[in-house]
């Protein structure tokens, strides 16, 4: 039964996720009195719904010192709870399918081991070796935490709620915080659905509330909630006890103790609701299927969604808005592992009136200038001025420049030409946009493009298009032979008559270069309009060129596609 | 019939009644009146009183497209905001770029016409073909960049939108409408208009496109024009490198760059404020707006300081006016009110005219001190900023009037001689006492002392289209009159920017419209309908009481300048102005003759009103 | 004889030591023109020079030049709107 709200109390902690509760039982732990406010059931945000991963690896390097500290409070959590929270330290493997991703992953092991972390290289016998589960083809390999794992979510988060009101804590659920305040008193104030207290140390860990509840309260913090869609299968045989992700795609999936594979993905930003869509259902389900083989039969019993705050860089804020409130937030979908340390170390900041050291770095005030107007200057910047200046007054802009469409025309010489693109010099203006709507379908129209630009911040913004790489995923993907090679150099295009606009090859390209256009019922894509691509002629900074690519450019190209297609499918235009 | 360059719709949006309902417009217009500020003008006329309150609950408040915008035609990325002007009781129209117009555009509209009065604070969602009024009850008192955020949040990421600010939520009559964050159609208290209907935002997406009668013709016409306007050095070179106020110093050293609320033209501190102290302070980066080559947006930041802060611009005339015309050479502390008068939404140009105004008249001794609550006084960066925020508070009576503009400002003081303007609306940074094109275009602009409606000193100093001295009279009747008003009026009504027309003509224009819409638009034509579109608006102003008497400037501007390379020069107007009635075909109290009016069917118009 | 001459916008890049609004002088031989400065001073660079002003007066190429005179020289700019 729900205790009542009290008036005042010692510490009041907003949000009865795993942040919440286990700040609730170590504050218990010393001597605290502790109320948590909870608008619906305990764990009944992110935390009852997560993937349950307690991994170190492929955090960003901020995190990674309090993952570290996470994995070893993990070991000891089922003696400390007395419970059993089905934790098994069985590794993490983050596969590669993609061999534009081996070097970006490579590279990200360095760092990772630079900081200390237990990490390496598999290759793809390696992989198979571990877990032999997955299909052989369709790795590259993959990188490798043997500490890692994961764990029961909501075991944990009960857990913790259950070691708490043990100990005095008292979990008032079925109650909305609906506003704070700071009293000159010292005290803080909180407006809830069932009355008002008072306490000298509020915590918010209200999860995908947060943003609301402290705009409300006269704080705005720069946050957005983010879904992700969860499947679980029924029971099936053993097969694998690691934790897996993805490297190019939102995928997770681990195999609970008692046999259903419990997976996810299929990012959503910003949403608001905990709904699930059948096409990142579907698009989940067909990718696991295409990595285990052995799922490809089993029966789906249940799916669900789950909001997550996330921050412009990917890690959590955790600071105090003013004395005695502290706020941790924007786990950005990674925040079960890190959620019980977390709590620990709100515990200690409250009860020792200090910041501990393990918290620097997630202080809201990094995004100062994001919050004002979302602008942050680029270093990129003084080459696109000292170009300008150059160009002030010899008549036009250098020579390559391809207003004259005859400039356009490919250069001699073998080697596949593409637009090659410099995010440096993009002005956002979209006139590549109009122009390749117009060249192929007769209209200007800002949606249902070949080419896109994307709004990284308002001062960063590029086109992305297809790459026509040699090997190409889209077509590998295809299972119709609706894309084809074709007309001058490696022109990929699209074979209309073929194409059942199954998407496919849309998911494979992690490029962001083929989408559908659902008046046509076909894919759509770059054809680079015969040799004389309109884009280019009416890119006027040069953003865009139509030229011979070396291998390195293309590299390039290909990361910076990669993570601008991600903001494309978050609407960030 | 495919309509095409235009939707061929307008949205009517009832805010008393919260209803909204979308109507063909009749495109027999579309020859007469082009689109944006001709066609939005005409509809303006035709549908409210113009003697009617600016404020009211029966004025209407038009957002309108070009038949360009959208496109894809170089720099067509303008919409306009068509309404009678609070601040001057003028015809008003306001443009800006972005992406807001191009978006109403695909959204199916050509124009979105407000009318009457929400109880409440509302916002309009327009998705594709659906409407919606939402509660903007928590959006009051944001700044324009949160309500972009918060109303993007709660609509699309990628919607668009236009917003008031604080200013214009409380009406104050240097209010501008703000869209894609930072952008402002600024002038003649647009702003008020939308605060006075409790509008605060509009947000639209749209997924639909623009149709184009032949788009080869078009492409090749759009490719044209790109290349004239990357081959200029003007367009694609000293506006990406440095911005309008590549003219600050060039401007001060001719002895033409009014300082001290126009007691002077040469401003010792103008170095630090120039175009070149810009770049090297505070630039970051530039932008562009919908389908413009020419980029000028310019992204700057104060980094640190008392002054810090980050936004777009400043610009030849904000530099301007919050810098000589306040005697302020503190270009951070000039970035600051700059960025200030975008979070409330102001008029920058206006803003730092009118402080300019106060101060002269605290030095004069004809404020008091207590009035304002501290030392106003030419020169004084803190102080200047200090009037900002007074101003875009509206705190107190003294930022009440601050708010409302120089002209009120200086009447309420028993001075009203020292205002600077025409029509109450505040001068630019070219001395109509040097540029005698400037002195007559001031006195006869439709919305008052505005430089956008025909920019002389592009004649009379770079030499476009051909350089003609700017203390000669000879022959600036016909000058301001027709290379400058009336093709003005033509270009602000098809969606291109005129910053394009430094390196295109009528002559790109109309050979993108032709093909973009299928109708008959020619360069000679295009003449007509400037003049045309012109002296509409001026029917617009007589109806709304305006007379000859009201084409004059300041008295300071027929004396003589007291020093620099220019000393002696004072505006001629009086020699130029009856000539230029006559030439535009209008009688000695400057009313349009039947004569005239027949010429460009305006005669019914003319009488439809009556 | 003497005259001074300063250079804005992007033909400063031309002599980067000097500051910004920072007079140069130079010594030319009586009955220099404008044109003979620029030459001295931006080397054969005539298109790039837009526009010239000698103390404050709008002047041409073939302008005669005079001791003490102030010259400001700028390429093409512009602003405001046509
Ligand atoms: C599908 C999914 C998969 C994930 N997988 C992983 C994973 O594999 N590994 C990993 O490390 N992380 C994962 N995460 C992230 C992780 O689950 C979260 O970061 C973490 O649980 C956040 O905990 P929390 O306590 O901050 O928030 P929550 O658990 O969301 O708790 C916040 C609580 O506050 C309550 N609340 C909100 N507003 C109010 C209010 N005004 N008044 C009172 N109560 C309020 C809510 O009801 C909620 O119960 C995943 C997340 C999702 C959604
Ligand atoms: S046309 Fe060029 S500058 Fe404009 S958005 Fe496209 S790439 Fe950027």
């Amino acid at each position: 039964m729900t205790p009542a709200l009290p008036d005042s109390s010692e510490v009041a902690i907003i949000g009865g996720g795993l942040v919440g509760c286990a700040a609730a039982y170590y504050l218990t732990q010393q001597g605290a009195s502790v109320v948590l406010i909870e608008q619906n059931g305990v764990g009944s945000g992110a935390s009852g719904r997560s993937g349950g991963g307690v991994r170190q690896s492929a955090r960003a390097a901020a995190e990674i010192p309090l993952a570290i500290q996470a994995v070893a409070l993990f070991s000891g959590l089922a003696d400390e709870l007395g419970l059993d929270i089905e934790y098994v330290q069985r590794g993490n493997l983050r596969l590669v399918e993609s061999v534009d991703y081996i070097r970006p992953m490579q590279v990200d092991i360095a760092r990772q081991q630079g900081q200390g972390l237990n990490v390496r290289w598999l290759e793809q016998s390696e992989v198979c070796e571990l877990a032999p589960a997955l299909q052989r083809e369709s790795l590259l390999g993959a990188s490798f935490c043997p500490t890692d794992g994961h764990a029961n979510p909501l075991k944990v988060t009960a857990g913790f709620a259950a070691a708490a009101r043990r100990r005095g804590a008292r979990i008032l659920t079925g109650c909305s915080v609906t506003g704070f305040r700071q009293l000159d008193s010292g005290l803080v104030q909180l407006a809830t659905t069932a009355g008002r207290l008072r306490a000298r140390n509020v915590i918010i860990a209200a999860g995908a509330g947060t943003a609301r509840l402290c705009q409300a309260s006269g704080f705005d913090l720069p946050l957005a909630n983010m879904r992700y869609e969860s499947l679980v299968t029924e029971a099936v045989r053993p097969l694998f006890d690691a934790m897996f992700g993805v490297a190019s795609a939102d995928l997770f999936f681990r195999q609970t103790r008692h046999g259903s594979v419990h997976f996810g993905g299929g990012l959503v930003l910003p949403a608001d609701d905990e709904t699930t869509t059948q096409d990142n259902l579907a698009a989940a389900a067909a990718h696991l299927a295409r990595l285990v083989p052995a799922l490809a039969q089993a029966n789906l019993v249940r799916t669900w969604g789950g909001l997550d705050p996330s921050t412009p860089d990917g890690i959590p804020i955790i600071d105090c808005l003013g004395d005695n409130l502290l706020v941790a937030t924007g786990f950005c979908g990674h925040g079960f592992a890190l959620g019980p340390v977390v709590g620990r170390l709100l515990a200690a900041w409250v009860t020792r009136g200090q910041r501990p050291a393990e918290l620097a770095g997630f202080e809201r005030n990094r995004f100062a200038g994001w919050l004002q107007t979302r602008w942050t200057p680029t270093g990129s910047f003084e080459a696109v001025l000292a170009a300008v200046a150059t160009q002030a007054n010899a008549p036009g802009p250098n020579g390559a420049h391809s207003a004259d469409p005859a400039a356009a025309l490919p250069q001699e010489g073998d080697g596949p030409h593409v637009l090659v693109i410099d995010p440096s010099m993009c002005t956002g203006c979209r006139s590549c946009e109009v122009a390749c709507a117009i060249h192929h379908d007769r209209v200007a129209r800002p949606t249902q493009l070949r080419i896109q630009v994307a709004y990284e911040r308002d001062d960063a913004y590029s086109p992305i298009v297809c790459l026509h790489c040699e090997e190409a995923y889209c077509m590998e993907a295809c299972p119709f032979e609706a894309l084809a090679r074709g007309g001058p150099g490696s022109v990929i295009q699209v074979v209309d008559k073929n194409c059942t606009g199954c998407l496919l090859c849309v998911d494979a390209c992690p490029y962001g270069g083929i989408s559908y256009a659902d008046d046509k019922g076909v894919v759509i894509k770059c054809d680079l309009c015969d040799g004389q691509p309109a884009c280019a002629a009416y890119c006027a900074p040069g953003a865009i060129r139509f030229r011979r690519v070396d291998p390195a450019t293309w590299d390039g190209m290909k990361q910076h596609a990669t993570q601008h297609a991600r903001l494309l499918s978050q609407g960030l235009t | 019939m495919n309509i095409s360059g235009y939707t061929g719709a307008l949205l009517r949006i009832d805010l008393s009644r919260r209803q909204a309902r979308r109507e063909p417009w009749d495109l027999g217009l579309a020859e007469r009146f082009v689109g944006g500020r001709g066609l939005a003008s005409y509809l303006l006329y035709r549908e409210q009183d113009p003697a009617a309150d600016a404020l009211g609950a029966e004025s209407k408040f038009i957002l309108g497209t070009g038949p360009l915008t959208g496109t894809g035609a170089v720099a067509a990325s303008r919409y306009v905001v068509v309404c009678k002007a609070p601040l001057t009781g003028t015809i008003a129209c306001s443009n800006s770029g972005g992406f807001f117009g191009p978006e109403l555009k695909f959204a199916g509209y050509d124009f979105a016409i407000f009318e009457g009065r929400s109880e409440t604070p509302v916002y309009v969602w327009i998705d594709d073909g659906r409407v919606e009024f939402r509660s903007a009850e928590k959006l009051w008192g944001l700044t324009p960049a949160a309500t972009d955020e918060q109303v993007r949040r709660e609509t699309s990421l990628m919607a668009k939108v236009a917003c008031i600010g604080p200013g214009g939520e409380k009406r104050s009559l240097l209010a501008g409408v703000v869209n894609d964050r930072a952008r402002l159609a600024a002038r003649s208290g647009v702003g008020a208009v939308l605060g006075s209907k409790n509008l605060k935002a509009v947000a639209v997406r749209g997924a639909g496109s623009v149709c184009l009668a032949d788009p080869e013709a078009f492409w090749l016409a759009a490719l044209d024009a790109l290349k004239k306007i990357v081959n200029d050095p003007v367009s694609f070179g000293s506006f990406r490198a440095y911005g309008t106020a590549s003219l600050v110093n060039l401007i001060n050293e001719m002895g033409a760059y009014p300082t001290r609320n126009f007691l002077e033209e040469v401003f010792a501190g103008a170095m630090p404020t120039s175009g070149e102290a810009i770049r090297d302070e505070l630039l970051l980066r530039n932008r562009a707006c919908f389908a413009c080559p020419i980029a000028c947006t310019r992204v700057t930041a104060v980094k640190d300081g008392p002054y810090q802060g980050r936004g777009e611009g400043p610009e030849y005339e904000t530099t301007w006016s919050f810098g000589a015309l306040c005697g302020v050479s503190d270009l951070k502390a000039i970035a600051k009110a700059h960025y200030l008068c975008c979070d409330y939404g102001l008029d920058a140009m206006s803003a730092g005219a009118t402080v300019a105004c106060a101060m002269e008249l605290f030095e004069k001794g004809y404020v008091p001190g207590s009035d304002i609550g501290f030392a106003l006084r030419f020169g004084d960066a803190e102080a200047m900023v200090a009037a900002v925020r007074l101003m875009g508070e509206r705190r107190g009576p003294f930022g009440a009037l601050l708010a409302d503009g120089s002209y009120r400002l200086a009447a309420h003081y028993g001075h009203p001689e020292l205002f600077m303007g025409v029509k109450k609306l505040e001068m630019a940074a070219y001395s109509p006492r040097v540029f005698q094109g400037m002195a007559l275009h001031y006195a006869t602009s439709n919305r008052g002392a505005c430089h956008v409606r025909g920019n002389t000193v592009a004649a009379e100093l770079y030499g476009i289209p051909k350089y003609v001295p700017p203390e000669t009279l000879d022959g600036k009747e016909e000058m301001v009159r027709r290379p400058f008003q009336n093709s003005t009026a033509f270009v602000d009504s098809t969606g291109i920017c005129l910053f394009s027309k430094f390196a295109i003509t009528h002559r790109e224009i109309v050979s993108m419209l032709a093909p973009a819409t299928g109708l008959d638009f020619t360069f000679d034509k295009s003449i007509v309908q400037g003049d045309r579109i012109w002296n509409l608006e001026r029917l617009f102003n007589l109806r709304a009481g305006f007379a000859a008497a009201d084409d004059t400037l300041p008295e300071r501007m027929l004396e003589p300048v007291p020093g620099g390379p220019r000393a002696g020069s004072r505006a001629q107007l009086h020699q130029n102005l009856q000539t230029y009635y006559a030439l535009r075909g209008w009688d000695e109290r400057g009313v349009p003759t039947r004569q005239k009016l027949e010429e460009l069917g305006l005669e019914d118009t003319w009488q439809v009103c009556r | 004889m003497e005259v001074t001459v300063r250079l804005f916008a992007s033909l400063r890049r031309h002599r980067p030591d000097l500051a910004l609004g920072q007079p140069l002088t130079c010594q030319l031989p009586e009955r220099a023109t404008l044109a003979d400065l620029i030459q001295a001073v931006l080397g054969p660079l005539p298109d790039e020079v837009a526009i010239m002003l000698v103390n404050g007066q709008l002047q041409a190429g073939e302008q005669v030049l005079s001791e003490g005179d102030r010259v400001s020289l700028w390429p093409p700019v512009a602003g405001g709107a046509l």
